[in-house]
C-alpha cells in the first residue's frame, strides 16, 4: 500500500507539473509563432522563451525521483 | 573578454575634411559617434553637429540623385556580386568622376526600364491567352458539335466551383436579355474553378459585358483580332497566338539578360561604392565645425589607436590630430567589442544572443564556450552520437568551406561532438547499449541507466557550481560599476546558497550538528542582510537562487531520456527477424533521437546559460561595436584578431 501511494504522488508530482508546463507553453508557442511570423530574427529567443516553463516539470521530476529513490 | 575602448576626437582643417572621413571610412576601425565636448569642458570653438541619422542622409549630398538612380536600375536588373577590384577602382575615383560614372548608365537605365515594361505586358498577354486557352481546352467537347456562326459573340467566364449555381442563373439573364438566342456550355476547368462560354449575338456584346459587370467573376476575354472567330478554330489560333507572344517575351527577357550580363557588375559596383559616398557625408554631417577645423569622434579599441593615426598620416598628412578621451565619464557610452581568441570566439554570438553585457563588466563568453558543449555532451552522452555528428560536421565544412555559418557551426559543433563522445566513454554508451550488447563495452564511470541519483546529485552540484560561480562574477561586475548595494546583495545571496546547501547536507547526516546550526544562523544573517539591500524581495530571491540551481536536474532528466530513447530503438530494431530491417528500424529511431537529443539538450544547454546563469551577474545594456567600415573593408579584414559587437 505504501509503496504503491509512493508511486501515486511521484505520478502526481510529474504529471502535474507536466500539465502546468504544457499549459504554458502552448500559450507562448502560440504567441511566439505570431511573434516569428512578423519578426522572423526573434526564433532563437522564442525557442529560449518556450523552454522556460519546462522548469515547472522539472522541478516536479526532482520531487518525484526524490519520492522513489530516497 | 571585452575590448578595452577609447573615444577619441580627431581634428583637422576643413580644407581636408572629406578627405580625412574618407581615410577613417577605408581604415574601418572607427565606431561613429556625434561630436559633442567633453563632459565639463568650458566654452568650445567647434559647434554642434546635426543629429547622427542613419534614415535620412543630410540635405546636399551629391550623390544622393545618382545612387537613386543605380538603385532603381539595379532592381530592374539581374546583378551578380560586385567584383572586388571593379569596386576598388571605382572607390578610388573622385566625386566628379564617379558621378560621370553614374551618369554614364543612363541609358542603360532607360533601355532597362522599356525592356522591363515590355516584360511586364507580354507577361499579362500570355496570361490571357493561356486562360482562354484552357477554358477552350476545357469546354471543346461540346464546342467541337457547335455550328461555325457568324455574327455571334462570346465571353468565357470562370467561377469557384462553390457558386456554380450563378451560371444557371447568368445563363436565364442571357435568355431573357438575348431572346433565346444565346448559348451557354459549362465544364470543370479543375476540381475548385466552372469555366463556361458565353455565346451571344454580337450587337448585344455591350448589354452582356453590362449583366456580368459586378458579379466578381473571372471574366476571360477574347482577344480583338479573334471575335467572330468560328468556336473550332479558336483553340489552335489562340495556341498560335500565344506561342508568338511567348517567342516575343523570351527575346525581350534575353535582351534583359544580356543588358544585365553587360552592365550588371558596374551597376553593382557603383551601388556600393555611392553608397560608401553618401555615408561619408552622413558622417561629415555629424562632425564637430570651427571657422577652419572638423572633429570627428568616436569609439575604437585602445589597441587599434596607433593603426588608425598610422593610416591618417599616411592619407591626410602630418596636419591631423588624434586626441583620446580618459576617464571613467567618457567609458559610460562605450560600445562594446569582443576580444576572442578561437574556438572561444565561435561563442561570442550565443553569449550575446539574448543581451550584450555593458562595456565595463565581465565578458561571459569563455565560461559559455566552456559550460555549452559540456552540458550538451553531458546529456547525449553517447560516442556513436558524438562520431556523427563530428562526420556530419566535417562533411558539411568540406562541402561549404567558406560558409559564415560553418565559421560559428565548426568550433561550436566540434567541441560539442567531442564533449558528447567523451561522456558517452564515461557512460559506456555507443548508440545505448548496442556497444554493451555488441563489443562489450563498459561504462568508466557510471551507467546512467541504473545510477539515476548520481546523475541527479552531479547536475545539481553542476547547478550550485555555476549559480554559485554567476554570483561571484555579479559581486565582481557590481563592483566595477560602483553598485554596492548589488554587490553587498549578491554576496548575501551566495552565502544563503551556501548556508542552505550546508544545512541539506547537514539533514542527511554528512555534517555534524554544530556546523548544522551554524548553517542556520549564516541563513538568518544572510536574509536579513537581504532584506536590508534589497527590501521584502530580497529573502524571496533565495527562493528564486534554490530554484535555479535545481533547474539543472534538466540536464539528468533530458540525459535520461536520451538514453532511454536510443535502448528503445534498439530493442525495437531487435524485433525483427530480418536483420536489414532490424538494422534499418534501429536507424530510423537511433536519427530521430540523434536530431531530439541535440536539438533539445542545445537548447536547455543555452537556457540555463540565458536564465539560470547570465541573470546572476551580465549587466545587460551594451551598445554594439559597429565602425565605420567601407566597402572595401567588409569581409577583406584578415590580419589580426577580429573584433566583434556581437550577435
Amino acid at each position: 500500500m505504501d509503496e504503491g501511494l509512493r508511486f501515486l504522488a511521484a505520478a502526481l508530482a510529474v504529471g502535474l507539473g507536466a500539465l502546468g508546463t504544457a499549459w504554458a507553453q502552448s500559450r507562448i508557442g502560440s504567441a511566439g509563432a505570431g511573434a516569428v511570423a512578423e519578426k522572423p530574427e526573434v526564433t532563437g529567443t522564442i525557442l529560449i522563451l518556450v523552454a522556460l516553463p519546462e522548469t515547472m516539470v522539472i522541478l516536479g521530476f526532482v520531487i518525484a525521483a526524490l519520492i522513489i529513490f530516497m | 573578454m571585452l575590448a578595452r575602448m577609447r573615444r577619441v576626437d580627431i581634428i583637422a582643417p576643413r580644407r581636408s575634411a572629406e578627405r580625412l572621413v574618407r581615410a577613417i571610412h577605408r581604415a574601418g576601425v572607427l565606431h561613429l559617434a556625434p561630436f559633442a565636448p567633453p563632459p565639463g569642458a568650458g566654452p568650445t570653438l567647434f559647434t554642434a553637429p546635426g543629429v547622427l541619422s542613419e534614415e535620412r542622409p543630410p540635405a546636399g549630398t551629391r550623390h544622393d540623385g545618382a545612387l537613386a538612380e543605380v538603385t532603381e536600375l539595379a532592381g530592374l536588373l539581374a546583378l551578380p556580386e560586385a567584383p572586388r577590384e571593379l569596386v576598388r577602382q571605382l572607390w578610388e575615383l573622385d566625386d566628379d568622376a564617379l558621378l560621370a560614372e553614374a551618369a554614364a548608365l543612363g541609358p542603360v537605365r532607360l533601355r532597362a526600364a522599356e525592356l522591363t515594361s515590355e516584360r511586364l505586358r507580354l507577361r499579362g498577354e500570355a496570361s490571357r491567352l493561356a486562360g482562354y486557352r484552357r477554358l477552350i481546352e476545357a469546354l471543346r467537347g461540346a464546342v467541337g458539335r457547335l455550328p461555325s456562326i457568324r455574327g455571334y459573340g462570346s465571353t468565357g467566364i470562370v467561377v469557384n466551383a462553390r457558386y456554380r449555381p450563378v451560371v444557371t442563373l447568368i445563363r436565364e439573364e442571357l435568355e431573357s436579355l438575348t431572346g433565346g438566342r444565346c448559348e451557354v456550355i459549362a465544364a470543370d476547368l479543375d476540381a475548385d474553378r466552372v469555366a463556361a462560354i458565353l455565346i451571344y449575338p454580337l450587337r448585344l456584346a455591350g448589354e452582356v459585358r453590362a449583366l456580368l459587370g459586378g458579379r466578381d467573376l473571372e471574366e476571360v476575354t477574347l482577344p480583338e483580332s479573334m471575335a467572330g472567330v468560328p468556336f473550332d478554330e479558336l483553340g489552335p489560333r489562340l495556341a498560335a497566338e500565344e506561342a508568338a507572344v511567348r517567342e516575343r517575351l523570351a527575346r525581350t527577357e534575353a535582351d534583359l539578360a544580356q543588358l544585365s550580363v553587360d552592365h550588371g557588375p558596374r551597376v553593382a559596383a557603383l551601388g556600393l561604392v555611392l553608397a560608401d559616398r553618401v555615408a561619408e557625408a552622413r558622417a561629415l554631417a555629424a562632425a564637430g565645425r570651427s571657422e577652419h577645423l572638423v572633429a570627428v569622434s568616436g569609439w575604437l579599441p585602445e589597441r587599434r589607436i596607433a593603426e588608425l593615426r598610422e593610416a591618417l598620416l599616411r592619407e591626410v598628412g602630418p596636419e591631423v590630430l588624434i586626441l583620446e578621451r580618459t576617464g571613467a565619464e567618457s567609458d559610460r557610452d562605450a560600445p562594446v567589442a569582443f576580444d576572442n581568441r578561437p574556438p572561444v570566439r565561435a561563442f561570442e554570438p550565443l553569449a550575446s544572443f539574448v543581451m550584450l553585457p555593458r562595456y565595463g563588466t565581465l565578458d561571459p563568453t569563455p565560461i559559455v564556450a566552456f559550460a555549452f558543449p559540456v552540458f550538451v555532451g553531458l546529456m547525449v552522452g553517447d560516442i556513436g552520437y558524438g562520431l556523427l555528428l563530428l562526420a556530419i560536421l566535417a562533411a558539411a565544412r568540406r562541402r561549404w568551406p567558406n560558409s559564415p555559418a560553418m565559421r560559428f557551426l565548426w568550433p561550436v559543433g566540434l567541441l560539442a561532438a567531442i564533449s558528447t563522445t567523451f561522456f558517452g566513454i564515461l557512460f559506456g554508451e555507443l548508440f545505448g547499449d548496442a556497444g554493451h550488447q555488441l563489443i562489450g563495452l563498459r561504462p568508466l564511470w557510471f551507467d546512467r541507466r541504473e545510477g539515476a541519483l548520481p546523475l541527479l546529485l552531479l547536475a545539481v552540484s553542476i547547478g550550485l557550481a555555476q549559480v554559485a560561480l554567476g554570483l561571484v562574477l555579479g559581486i565582481v561586475n557590481a563592483t566595477r560599476l560602483r553598485h554596492r548595494r548589488e554587490a553587498i546583495a549578491r554576496g548575501a545571496m551566495l552565502v544563503s546558497l551556501a548556508a542552505i546547501a550546508a544545512g541539506l547536507a547537514f539533514a542527511a547526516g554528512y555534517l555534524p550538528a554544530p556546523a548544522g546550526q551554524l548553517a542556520l544562523l549564516v541563513l538568518g544573517g544572510a536574509l536579513l542582510v537581504l532584506a536590508a539591500t534589497l527590501g521584502l524581495a530580497g529573502p524571496l530571491e533565495v527562493m528564486g537562487a534554490a530554484g535555479n540551481v535545481l533547474s539543472y536536474a534538466r540536464l539528468m532528466a533530458i540525459g535520461l531520456a536520451s538514453v532511454m530513447l536510443a535502448l528503445v530503438a534498439n530493442r525495437l530494431g531487435a524485433l525483427f527477424e530480418n536483420i536489414i530491417l532490424g538494422v534499418l528500424v534501429a536507424a530510423l529511431f537511433h536519427t530521430l533521437n540523434f536530431v531530439l537529443g541535440f536539438f533539445d539538450s542545445s537548447v536547455q544547454g543555452l537556457r540555463l546559460q540565458y536564465v539560470e546563469f547570465f541573470s546572476k551577474f551580465v549587466e545587460p545594456g551594451g551598445v554594439p561595436y559597429q565602425p565605420f567600415v567601407s566597402v572595401l573593408g567588409e569581409g577583406g579584414r584578415s590580419a589580426g584578431l577580429e573584433l566583434s559587437g556581437g550577435a
